[in-house]
């Protein structure tokens, strides 16, 4: 294997692993994605909350 | 001078009767003695009100829940401002759209309305985010018999009766001649102009009166008592701020000058553009602020619902960052012909006709009040800058809880045209040479500021009025 096969697959790699396992909100600033409202009743109030608040 | 007895000055020709002694009736008499003209100010009321005298402020109410009238007013010296925490705000640049006075044409008195109410001259709407303003509210000291009642009764320009009631109007051609009140008797009395300053339900009442005792005096068949308005209020409910991502927020927006929460108060609007966009009315939402520490209830209810979240802020409680708000608002009422004054079947102990006040709340309060809360919550949520929790009538239409009947505003709205409005730009009744109506009666449309200081802008205004007159 010569050293530019070696890249290119080892680039192949990379991009199929970015593709495939990193989140895409990490490129793509989106509130739609970032956030969830979410409205939760609690003790004769409802509290308006982010999905990861719980 | 304060007389009293009418019989002194029953053949004295004033420049100007002003019935009513509240924020409108006092800011017009000290337009007028600033400017070296005379007044009288009648007042029903004596310096402090009693079980007795309220009976003349009793009246019904049909339609949705509303404030006891008879509690809600005040029979005395200074008036219903008795009532007055000392709220000052001004009307939006757009409340104004459909005035046929511009916010240019009021704040020529704001210096003026500000020395009257002791307060600075020092309003402001700012961009808070891209579809809420901040703004402030002033809290003026004042209570009007301490500061007005003894200027009253040394100056030699301004004349007040107490224990006067207003009963009629007499003169021809659109001209009064001369104003028929009681006190202990009735009395004629004469002047150049008549102002009527009774308060917001008693100027649509007083008017309607004296159209029931002398018809033909009134030229136009005026909507009088129409377009009544309320500021209505709620408790919509609390929740937590961390200060350090709302400074953070801030900058970010390039807000400057925003209130420091030492103020405790932080008070926001909504902008022209969401408000178009969504065809609602505007509100105002306050918000004040408490240190807080991990250890109270609303901390624990929110570590229940949102235990990461808590988590997350929890090294902020050590730095003392941590501020719990209670979250009020007051809401603009859209002016609805069908929401009147007219002359009811009660009679108070004169056996004049009492108010009767038809009133209906509409769903478009309600929708503004979840976009204003919606806008909020939002902020809080996407820039993490802290949580809220409403009260569930907020989201239910039949238990919408309201308090009302302290800004009484409408009845008597200023306009152009003899169809919608009761006064013309200068509040000079249609029809009429010299009768003029003073205070927030002649509001055409309320915003949600309240409403003391832009009275005392227009009585001072109407003061200047009447002295080029």
């Amino acid at each position: 294997m010569n050293r530019r096969i070696f890249f290119k697959n080892s680039f192949k790699q990379i991009s199929l692993f970015l593709i495939f396992f990193l989140p895409i909100n990490t490129f793509v600033k989106s509130n739609k994605l970032q956030i969830k409202k979410l409205f939760k009743k609690y003790d004769g109030k409802t509290w308006i909350l982010k999905s990861d608040d719980f | 001078m304060i007389f009293e007895n009418l019989d002194k000055i029953k053949n004295k020709n004033f420049f100007a009767i002003i019935v009513g002694s509240g924020p409108a009736g006092i800011s017009t008499a000290l337009k007028l003695e600033k400017n070296g003209f005379d007044s009288l100010i009648l007042e029903s009321g004596s310096v402090d009100y009693d079980f007795n005298s309220q009976k003349y402020l009793d009246g019904d109410v049909i339609g949705d829940e509303y404030s006891d009238l008879k509690i809600s007013r005040l029979k005395q010296f200074g008036g219903s401002s008795g009532h007055w925490g000392g709220n000052c705000n001004i009307l939006k640049e757009k409340d104004f759209s459909d005035w046929p006075i511009k916010k240019g044409d009021l704040d020529i008195y704001e210096g003026e309305a500000s020395k009257i109410l002791n307060i600075r001259e020092n309003f402001y709407y700012k961009k808070f985010s891209e579809n809420l303003d901040y703004f402030n509210t002033q809290w003026s000291n004042v209570k009007f018999y301490e500061k007005y009642f003894e200027h009253i009764k040394r100056s030699k320009k301004i004349s007040l009766s107490l224990d006067t009631t207003f009963h009629s109007l007499e003169g021809s051609n659109g001209n009064v001649k001369n104003l028929i009140c009681f006190k202990k008797k009735f009395y004629k009395l004469k002047s150049k102009h008549v102002v009527l300053s009774c308060g917001g339900i008693e100027n649509s009442r007083s008017l309607l009166l004296a159209k029931k005792k002398n018809p033909d005096l009134f030229k136009y068949e005026l909507p009088i008592g129409k377009y009544y308005m309320d500021h209505p209020k709620h408790n919509v409910g609390n929740g937590i701020i961390v200060y350090k991502k709302l400074k953070n927020f801030l900058q970010n927006q390039n807000v400057y000058n925003f209130p420091t929460l030492e103020c405790r108060n932080i008070e926001l609007s909504l902008r022209n553009n969401i408000q178009l966009k969504t065809k609602i009315l505007n509100s105002g939402l306050s918000i004040n602020l408490k240190r807080t520490t991990p250890y109270t209830n609303l901390i624990r209810q929110a570590s229940c619902v949102a235990p990461k979240f808590i988590q997350n802020i929890y090294s902020s409680f050590k730095e003392k960052d941590v501020y719990e708000f209670y979250l009020s608002i007051i809401q603009e009422q859209f002016p609805y012909r069908d929401n009147r004054i007219e002359l009811g079947s009660k009679l108070d102990p004169q056996n004049l006709q009492l108010p009767l006040i038809y009133w209906k709340r509409t769903s478009l309060l309600k929708k503004s009040a979840e976009i204003m809360i919606n806008e909020f919550s939002d902020i809080l949520i996407n820039e993490n800058i802290g949580r809220l929790s409403i009260n569930d009538d907020i989201l239910n239409d039949s238990n919408y809880d309201l308090a009302l009947g302290h800004h009484q505003m409408g009845g008597t709205r200023i306009g152009k045209d003899i169809n919608d409005s009761v006064v013309d730009k200068n509040l000079l009744v249609f029809g009429f040479k010299n009768l003029y109506i003073n205070g927030s009666s002649v509001f055409r449309t309320g915003g949600f500021a309240y409403p003391t200081f832009t009275i005392v802008q227009l009585a001072t205004r109407l003061g200047e009025h009447l002295t080029k007159a």
